[in-house]
């Protein structure tokens, strides 16, 4: 009875409404809305300056909202001390203690509360051999490589048994395979702990390998919100589609619209029916739209066999495919294609794909061109 | 990955500038003073005849003694004012002033230290002295109504001292916590340490060795200085170093007065090592 009460009651793990956070002139969240549930990886995404890593502080309590509102598990994390919060932070570059050892630094969080010190490094020892640190405990942090530090800084929030963690590139400082690998185990952490993660980075293969849900921001604002795979394969705009991952990104013209599909005239590609992402609603025709296709989409094939004549301008061997740079009636495009045959540079071929696999996109890149 | 740091020829060649020079303004004049504290003087002139008359002169005579007295109750003030005060002179311009101002408001701190030293004693004695603005304000508020003897008092060498060597504590302290990174301190904050704690726990640790660094200064200082004791702190009672010049220029007593040095160089390096008693973490570890 106590258990489902409980169970109903609980809150969202993170809750944003509104939330917009200002440093004098410069507007670093401008109204942001998102809801976590408990037990799920949500990654904050995109680049720089875009706001991401501020709306974690707002959540960690480190900042506090110009206006809206801010919830971790119910509880405004600004009006309440730190040892009252649900949350732990793990920061870029960890911020280990230099002066401290692998053992005094997991266990700052309990000495500061006061626990004994033979029961906190028992604790802390716990950690280390939960995170694979074991025998580390005398090590200073200097003397550790970075996937190491990584882990002791995971321990070092985890003594406290958070709630929610939150990951402020936690592995922007590590070499690519050190990453992969870290990613996995991340994962795997998570699910054992059944913790919600608030994960911010600017790596899409990160985002897209660790998260249940994507959410891609832009300059203060959440432009797409989503599981990884549908971001990736339907992004809501041009922005998105260039964030994660190759894309090409052809001019249209909406020639009519039935129910929510639409039929764009495409260049040299001929008309398409592309996924419309919704965006049929505001549009009419006939009218210019951007239209995304993901490099891997395009199959090079024969010529007769496509339903596109492109000219190949040049190609680069990457091991398990190839990637062509492509002329179709004078527009460049990308394609990866894998390398069962060569089709040199001057040379005619076709092009395949398959229309769902195409995204009509919102353009909000007006600095950039309609090619790659 | 890490190698360990091996002392080959080309190290000991490096060293070779700093070796002479210590050798050449160190070793040799020192060697010659500690030399001269156990020789005799006939007239004017230094005969190398062994004698422990001068170390028994410095300890017979309670005059003597009081004076070291003196100059060590000087040092230990100064080490308890000087840490105090420029410790949280550091702190409060690198944890409350933007970093913007940092600069002028170090520069504004630096400032009286371009005039010279003795000028600056004697700033310090008119504003303490009968007519200054001390006593002045003081009477002002009409709470003394006669001006009080701030001048030529133990006080006024501990204060001008203060001023001085705390401006130099500053700065060493202030090098060092301005680079501290303040993710270190939100993440503390994060793990739930309290203001206090975070100051405890990380600042201090991180910052001990500049304050050690300065409190060698300090102890030096306190101990050896004789421009602020004599003209502030006047004759009575006298600092250790005040015995020095006397014993050499007004005694032309050569031998006494390289006793007394003798002595301050032993003091000195007695509380220097007191202090490198204060734990502190391994530089390495903070590079």
């Amino acid at each position: 009875m106590v258990a489902l009460h409980a169970t109903q009651a609980e809150p969202a793990a993170v809750e944003l409404t509104d939330v917009v956070k200002r440093f004098h002139a410069i507007t670093a969240v401008d109204g942001v809305s998102i809801r976590v549930e408990h037990g799920t990886v949500v990654t904050w995404l995109g680049p720089s300056g875009c706001g991401k890593t501020t709306t974690l502080r707002l959540l960690a309590g480190l900042e506090q909202p110009t206006s809206g509102r801010v919830l971790v598990w119910g509880v405004d994390p600004a009006r309440v001390s730190a040892r009252e919060r649900s949350t732990s932070m793990i920061f870029q570059e960890y911020a280990l203690f230099p002066h401290l050892n692998v053992e005094d630094n997991v266990a700052f969080g309990l000495k500061v509360r006061g626990v004994g010190r033979e029961q906190r490094h028992r604790r802390a020892r716990e950690l280390l051999d939960l995170l694979g640190l074991g025998g580390f405990e005398r090590r200073m942090p200097r003397e550790l490589s970075g996937g190491q530090r990584q882990r002791v800084a995971m321990a070092r929030s985890l003594i406290l048994e958070p709630k929610v963690l939150l990951l402020d590139e936690p592995l922007g400082a590590l070499d690519a395979q050190v990453r992969r690998q870290l990613v996995d185990e991340l994962r795997s952490l998570q699910r054992r702990l059944g913790l919600t993660f608030i994960y911010v980075t600017h790596d899409q293969a990160e985002a897209m390998a660790l998260s249940d849900r994507v959410v891609v921001m832009n300059r203060g604002r959440v432009v797409q919100d989503g599981p990884p795979d549908v971001v990736y394969r339907h992004p809501r705009t041009s922005f998105v589609a260039r964030f994660l991952g190759d894309c090409n990104i052809v001019d249209g013209v909406i020639r009519s619209i039935e129910g929510a599909t639409a039929y764009v005239e495409l260049g040299g590609f001929g008309t398409v029916c592309p996924e419309a992402n919704g965006h049929c609603a505001v549009l009419g025709e006939p009218a210019p739209v951007k239209v995304a296709l993901r490099p891997e989409d395009l199959r090079v094939v024969p010529e007769k066999d496509g339903r596109a004549r492109a000219l190949v301008l040049d190609h680069t061997f990457l091991g398990s495919e190839i990637r062509y740079q492509l002329d179709v009636s004078g527009l460049r495009v990308q394609a990866m294609t894998d390398h069962d045959v060569v089709h040199e540079a001057r040379t005619w071929v076709g092009l395949q794909w398959r229309d769902e696999q195409l995204s009509i996109v919102e353009d909000d890149l007006p600095d950039v061109s309609a090619t790659i | 990955m890490r190698r360990e740091r091996r002392f080959g020829v080309g190290t000991w060649v490096a060293f070779l500038p700093l070796l002479g020079w210590q050798v050449v303004f160190y070793a040799v004049p020192f060697g010659v003073l500690a030399l001269a504290s156990f020789w005799q003087l006939e007239g004017n002139r230094l005969i190398p005849a062994w004698t422990l008359d001068n170390y028994a002169r410095v300890f017979s005579k309670s005059f003597y003694f009081d004076a070291w007295i003196e100059s060590l109750w000087l040092t230990i003030a100064l080490v308890a004012t000087v840490s105090v005060i420029g410790y949280a002179v550091a702190y409060t311009i690198v944890f409350c002033v933007p970093p913007r101002w940092q600069p002028v408001v170090l520069l504004a701190m630096v400032a009286p230290f371009w005039t010279n030293y003795l000028i600056r004693a004697y700033g310090w004695s008119m504003v303490l002295g009968g007519a200054g603005p001390v006593n002045s304000v003081l009477q002002a508020l009409g709470l003394i109504s006669q001006p009080m003897q701030l001048l030529y008092t133990p006080l006024a060498t501990r204060i001008g001292l203060t001023h001085f060597l705390s401006v130099v504590m500053a700065l060493f302290v202030y090098a060092r916590m301005v680079s501290i990174d303040r993710r270190l301190l939100e993440a503390a904050a994060d793990l739930g340490a309290s203001r206090w704690q975070a100051f405890r726990e990380v600042v201090l640790p991180l910052t001990v060795t500049a304050l050690k660094t300065a409190l060698a200064v300090v102890i030096v200082w306190g101990f050896a200085d004789y421009v602020t004791p004599a003209v502030l702190g006047g004759q009575n009672p006298r600092v250790f170093a005040q015995l020095v010049v006397d014993s050499i220029q007004r005694n032309a007593n050569w031998t006494l007065g390289a006793s007394f040095a003798a002595m301050m160089v032993l003091s000195i390096l007695f509380f220097s090592a007191l202090t490198s008693r204060i734990p502190a973490p391994r530089s390495q570890d903070l590079a």
